[in-house]
């Protein structure tokens, strides 16, 4: 009878005592490969919402924040030029950086936050958009990933294109004078856009206008120079107010909205920039604007479509994106949102239930270990007269170990089997069980952090989502690990079964005589 | 012929300070073919000699010599694997083994060669001794006395060992089975050329027996009655 064929007897035999360590080993394999699997589950998950969500950087140019702009501004005396210009470099070194290969941004330069209102309510900025506005206090380009490319998936969440078309890619990255327009912009009464249809060309006057008293606030001064650019209109869209979901309306009327390619935007800019730099005037007496007038309608908003590619690289982006903020001209100005931010500020159930998993992993390990020590050594002591006849039969004694370790193995291998399954079959409703519960304890004394809620809003994610996304999926490197890891831990046992064998003197069992 | 020997063997125990001799200078000569007794008083140091010779304890000094090379040189594991079988007064079987498997791995340890197919040779040769395939098939705790001794003799003899040691082999049984079991032990000894040693208290055995050994509890040797 082979060694082998010895160990199958045995365990087979043996029913209760086979059971028992099987399901020991079950048990203890199951807390801690359940646990393992939870733990790497949570660590997946960052990935997985990354690369669900998209690159999304919300880069925040917050000329309030330096005390020193403001009181030049305030003040009437601020160079408008180099404010706006450092906001733009800082924009075009991320957006040209090589972790972006198509990019876009939108930018809201409202100037309507409370230092510059009150200076000019009086002139009625809110009827005016800007691009060029160099005091334009707060910019915003958003880089959006992959699963953002398309109008068309904004047009899920709030605007529906009811005749034409979105953009093409083309339009988008070459900067075509292009342009969807908000069909309530169409009613509008006696203007360039009333009636207007797919087709049709809609002008925007740039003007450059004096600025004889050397503040912001005077582009009603006189006009020095002014051409128009044309507008195809490509599309018409309805806004729906049902399913607001885009942050974009913290800033604008989503209703009296004209769309634009990014790019679009920027060569408009740069056009007028360049327009009003070729006048040999000191800078800071001129400036500017987009004439509203021009299309015969009031109370408007241009908003810059925002397309871009997922960069396949986020971490790097993240790294590079924050050199720049830390290198560019004024740092102080900049913050840099991410949506691995956006994760951090969500996955605080997320952390605490890998923590735990963690913990408990290592705990079950160290209590797998002992148990299974504890039951090895209590069989030997059961086996003890076995051993003695293998061995006064002239059996080797390391037969005899391999022998009890084969048997050891064999059970593990079961037991670890079933451990594995039911760990990977359990993990899942237990660990968003778990998520959820703690979600729902701590949900009415959180307080969360004022950057991360806007960029949420943004991507439309909370605890919750994350919750959802918790999915456990078997992969054969964890796989192999828990066999591994489990099988380490009932083989440390073996050191007792060579112990037991290799003190055994079979003398003092097989003779009872004198 | 001669196939083991005793030569100035002794032992002793270490007790304390106290030196306490078991076994001094015992010489013997064990040849096939014969049945031995070995006799002697409680705690003369009967199964400490047997459990010399069969190697599951070594002396302190003298030489055990099986066909005249020392059981040292053989190695005791191979020495007891390969040229001596035991017979237990506990029996000393697996018990949760069936006979057949219990005689299925001595075979499987034995370096010795067993003819033909190993399961059926095992079940002739727990016929040999009286016990039937249905038998043989039970587990050994579901036997009684006398079938697991004589499991223990088939087991015995499978290995082909030339020497079979037996102690007190019918300590556990009733008369009537004692005498069968020594009578099978003897039968292996006239039959099948084997050298058989059993140590026992039973006189009735040692009177049956072709050379006594009578330890002498004094002189810790023996006194050998032919």
């Amino acid at each position: 009878m082979t060694m082998f064929k010895r160990a199958l007897l045995c365990i087979i035999r043996n029913e209760t005592r086979s059971v028992l360590l099987l399901l020991i080993i079950f048990v203890m394999g199951f807390l801690m490969s359940s646990s393992l699997v939870i733990e790497k589950a949570c660590g997946g998950l960052e990935e997985q919402f990354l690369k669900e969500t998209g690159l999304a950087v919300m880069f925040s140019y917050d000329f309030e924040d330096n005390v020193e702009n403001n009181a030049l501004w305030l003040g009437g005396k601020k160079d408008r030029n180099s404010t706006f210009s450092n906001v733009y470099k800082t924009l075009n070194m991320f957006c040209d950086n090589p972790y972006v290969t198509d990019y876009g941004y939108n930018i809201y330069m409202h100037g309507f936050s409370d230092c510059l209102y009150k200076e000019s309510s009086e002139f009625g900025w809110k009827n005016v958009f800007d691009f060029s506005d160099p005091y334009a206090q707060y910019t915003r380009p958003l880089m959006w990933g992959v699963d953002r490319t398309e109008f068309s998936e904004l047009a899920d969440y709030v605007i529906n294109v009811t005749e034409g078309r979105s953009f093409t890619r083309e339009e988008i990255s070459g900067g075509k004078n292009v342009c969807i327009v908000n069909e309530k912009l169409r009613i509008d009464k006696d203007g360039v856009m009333s009636e207007i249809r797919v087709g049709d060309t809609i002008p925007v006057k740039l003007v450059v206008f004096s600025s004889p008293n050397g503040a912001y606030n005077t582009y009603v001064g006189n006009e020095l120079y002014s051409e128009y650019e044309y507008l195809k209109v490509i599309g018409i869209v309805h806004y729906n107010s049902d399913n607001d979901k885009a942050a974009v309306n913290e800033y604008r009327d989503p209703e009296m909205t004209i769309y634009m390619p990014n790019k679009t935007v920027m060569m408009i800019h740069e056009h007028m920039d360049n327009l009003r730099n070729s006048y040999e005037i000191k800078k800071d007496n001129l400036y500017g604007v987009l004439d509203d007038s021009s299309l015969g309608i009031t109370n408007y908003y241009l908003q810059i479509t925002d397309f871009s590619k997922t960069a396949e690289v986020l971490y790097q982006f993240e790294e590079y994106a924050d050199v720049l903020s830390e290198h560019g001209d004024h740092p102080e100005y900049v913050s840099l949102v991410t949506t691995k931010d956006a994760y951090d500020n969500i996955s605080w159930a997320v952390k605490g239930l890998c923590t735990f998993a963690g913990v408990f992993h290592k705990l079950s390990t160290v209590f797998f270990i002992i148990v299974t020590v504890l039951v090895v050594v209590l069989q030997i002591r059961n086996r003890k007269k076995e051993i003695g006849i293998l061995l006064s039969n002239g059996e080797k004694k390391s037969k005899v170990i391999m022998q009890m370790i084969l048997e050891l193995f064999i059970v593990a291998v079961v037991g670890i089997t079933l451990s594995i399954l039911a760990g990977y079959r359990m993990a899942e409703p237990v660990g968003a069980a778990l998520m959820s519960n703690t979600i729902e304890a701590k949900s009415e004394t959180m307080s969360t952090d004022d950057r991360g809620n806007r960029i949420n809003r943004i991507l439309d994610v909370d605890e919750e989502t994350l919750v959802e996304m918790f999915t456990v999926k078997p992969d054969y490197n964890s796989i192999v690990y828990q066999y591994f890891e489990g099988l380490s831990c009932v083989m440390i046992s073996a050191g007792m079964i060579c112990y037991a064998v290799v003190l055994t003197i079979p003398r003092k069992i097989m003779l009872d005589g004198d | 012929m001669i196939v083991l020997e005793v030569k100035n063997l002794q032992y002793y125990y270490q007790d304390g300070r106290k030196k306490r001799i078991i076994l001094d200078n015992v010489n013997a000569e064990f040849e096939t073919g014969k049945f031995y007794a070995i006799l002697g008083e409680s705690g003369s140091g009967k199964t400490t000699f047997l459990s010399l010779i069969s190697s599951l304890d070594t002396p302190q000094s003298g030489e055990i010599l099986f066909r005249g090379k020392d059981i040292k040189d053989i190695g005791y594991e191979r020495y007891r694997r390969n040229h001596i079988s035991m017979v237990f007064q506990n029996y000393n079987l697996i018990q949760y083994m069936t006979a057949a498997e219990n005689v299925l791995v001595s075979m499987g340890i034995t370096d010795n060669r067993i003819e033909g197919n190993k399961k059926e040779t095992a079940y002739k040769l727990l016929e040999d001794v009286g016990i039937d395939k249905e038998t043989a098939d039970r587990r050994v705790n579901r036997l009684s006395g006398g079938e697991q001794q004589r499991t223990a003799i088939a087991r015995a003899l499978s290995t082909n060992s030339e020497i079979i040691m037996a102690d007190e082999p019918t300590g556990n049984l009733d008369h009537e089975t004692s005498g069968e079991i020594i009578d099978l032990l003897m039968n292996l000894a006239h039959e099948r050329d084997k050298c058989v040693i059993v140590v026992t208290h039973d006189l009735s055995i040692a009177g049956k027996s072709d050379v006594i050994l009578q330890l002498d509890t004094k002189k810790k040797a023996f006194t050998i009655y032919n």
